[in-house]
């Protein structure tokens, strides 16, 4: 019992350390003349990948926590993010449509779907809380950077893997 | 197969009980309370000093990007600014001339100067660009002088306002954000209008006369109306326009910014000296403006 609960605040406390990594990184992006409109959901990456790779199951506690610690910082609307994060972790893993998607497109297809579903649901609330519309090419630039970055994080990743996988062969 | 079911049933009801939570924390966010304000004006000092820490590697990346993409265009630049120079050279001469002119007949009129100091010039800290919030951290707060609802500048025009100031760091709510909305009028022919942001790069003119013809390429400046904004600061100037609606390019890129200044406009001290473009008028004890005059009091 006590091993399961150190190794469980060790998990924990190493996803948080990620999460908030990745918050900043997401944020200093804005810095970057190509990501004049809107920034890439580096989170959102982050979250989808240790759900789906990390053998270790991450709590929708501590994704509600992240989301509201995320728009406290960014000072943008409470909860906002937590819901976000929470409909994204409830697609990828939740929905029978997942699995399918899963075994017949792959990981990127499921982000994709997952995503998509996930920030336009949050739009659709944030419109009806605001009674106003955002910018829809910001929020498709931001879909389209962030899909295309999800590949190249994968990569990056993947990459002392690759390294390993080199250096063993020979 | 049974306790599979409740089990799914159970997953399913704990779900939906986050979710509910999630939206009524959405709409105790809408509710703007003080605690949760000054709560993430702590966040925001605290994490202030590592965001600019990880900041550093894409700042570092951009100026990388802007040297080759000057080193490029040095030559183009060279011609361009060589014309620009000698444009500014007459137009000085006749400003000079305007300037004077123009002091005399403000002595004249006894006209009353608006009193904007800067109160204090900062490095920005992080700009916050997603597709909800669009807001910019500053390293200056309440030790500075600085307080919320004060105006935000750059050598271009209108950056934003400050919304939450910490001991020493304060949040701007940039002109682009979906909540920011600024009393403005259009420079050529005089119509007011309100800018308001879109969470995009683009700020809508909204309440805009149907009579009003704006040019594109019009520059858009503030009115002073309401008496947050002082009169007169760059805004931005009208792009283009789609289906009867005036889209304005904001003048500073708040990307590009990495120093802002904060003005105190002496109208939220003191709303008594309220002078704006065309200010409301002074209460009068005869007339009654339905709430207008309200900050004259």
């Amino acid at each position: 019992m006590e091993k399961y609960n150190s190794e469980f605040f060790f998990n924990n406390l190493i996803f948080t350390l990620i999460i908030l990594f990745a918050s900043f990184l997401q944020i200093s992006l804005n810095f970057l003349s190509f990501f004049v409109i809107s920034q890439p959901y580096i989170i959102a990456i982050i979250l989808f990948l240790t759900l789906r790779r990390v053998n270790y199951q991450v709590s929708s506690i501590l994704i509600i926590l992240h989301g509201l610690l995320y728009d406290l910082i960014t000072g943008g609307l409470i909860g906002i993010h937590s819901l976000l994060f929470l409909f994204l972790k409830l697609f990828t893993l939740n929905l029978s449509i997942s699995n399918k998607i899963l075994k017949k497109y792959g990981e990127w297809f499921l982000f994709s779907f997952s995503y998509i579903i996930s920030l336009l649901i949050m739009k659709v609330i944030f419109v009806i809380v605001n009674f106003k519309f955002p910018d829809f090419y910001a929020v498709s630039f931001n879909i389209g950077t962030t899909l295309l970055l999800f590949p190249i994080i994968l990569f990056l990743i993947d990459v002392p893997k690759i390294v390993l996988k080199v250096f063993v062969s020979k | 197969m049974l306790f599979e079911k409740s089990k799914l049933y159970k997953n399913k009801l704990f779900n939906s009980l986050l979710i509910l939570i999630c939206l009524i924390l959405i709409f105790i966010g809408k509710l703007d309370l003080i605690a949760l304000r000054n709560l993430s004006s702590f966040l925001t000092d605290f994490f202030s000093p590592i965001s600019n820490f990880v900041s550093k590697p894409a700042l570092e990346l951009e100026n990388v990007i802007k040297d080759v993409q000057s080193a490029t265009f040095l030559r183009d630049e060279n011609i361009k600014l060589k014309s620009e120079n000698r444009r500014l050279k007459i137009i000085e001469t006749k400003l000079a001339n305007t300037e004077s002119e123009l002091i005399e007949l403000k002595k004249l009129l006894n006209f009353k100067i608006d009193r904007n100091k800067i109160i204090f010039t900062g490095r920005v800290l992080n700009i916050s660009g997603g597709t909800f919030a669009k807001t910019m951290v500053i390293n200056g707060g309440s030790v500075d002088g600085i307080k919320k609802g004060q105006p935000v500048i750059s050598s271009l025009g209108l950056v934003g306002s400050i919304i939450s100031v910490g001991p020493s760091s304060s949040r701007v709510l940039l002109t682009i954000d979906i909540n920011s909305m600024i009393p403005s009028y259009l420079t050529q022919s005089g119509w007011p209008a309100i800018a308001q942001g879109e969470n995009g790069k683009l700020l809508k003119l909204r309440f805009l006369s149907s009579e009003a013809k704006p040019i594109i390429g019009e520059i858009i400046e503030t009115s002073g109306h309401g008496g947050v904004f002082p009169s007169g600061v760059n805004v931005g100037k009208i792009i283009s326009m789609s289906n009867g609606n005036y889209y304005v390019q904001p003048l500073p890129n708040p990307q590009k910014l990495r120093f802002v200044s904060i003005i105190s406009n002496g109208i939220l001290d003191n709303r008594k000296k309220s002078t704006g473009f065309a200010p409301l008028q002074e209460n009068q004890n005869k007339i009654n403006l339905k709430g207008f005059n309200k900050f004259s009091n």
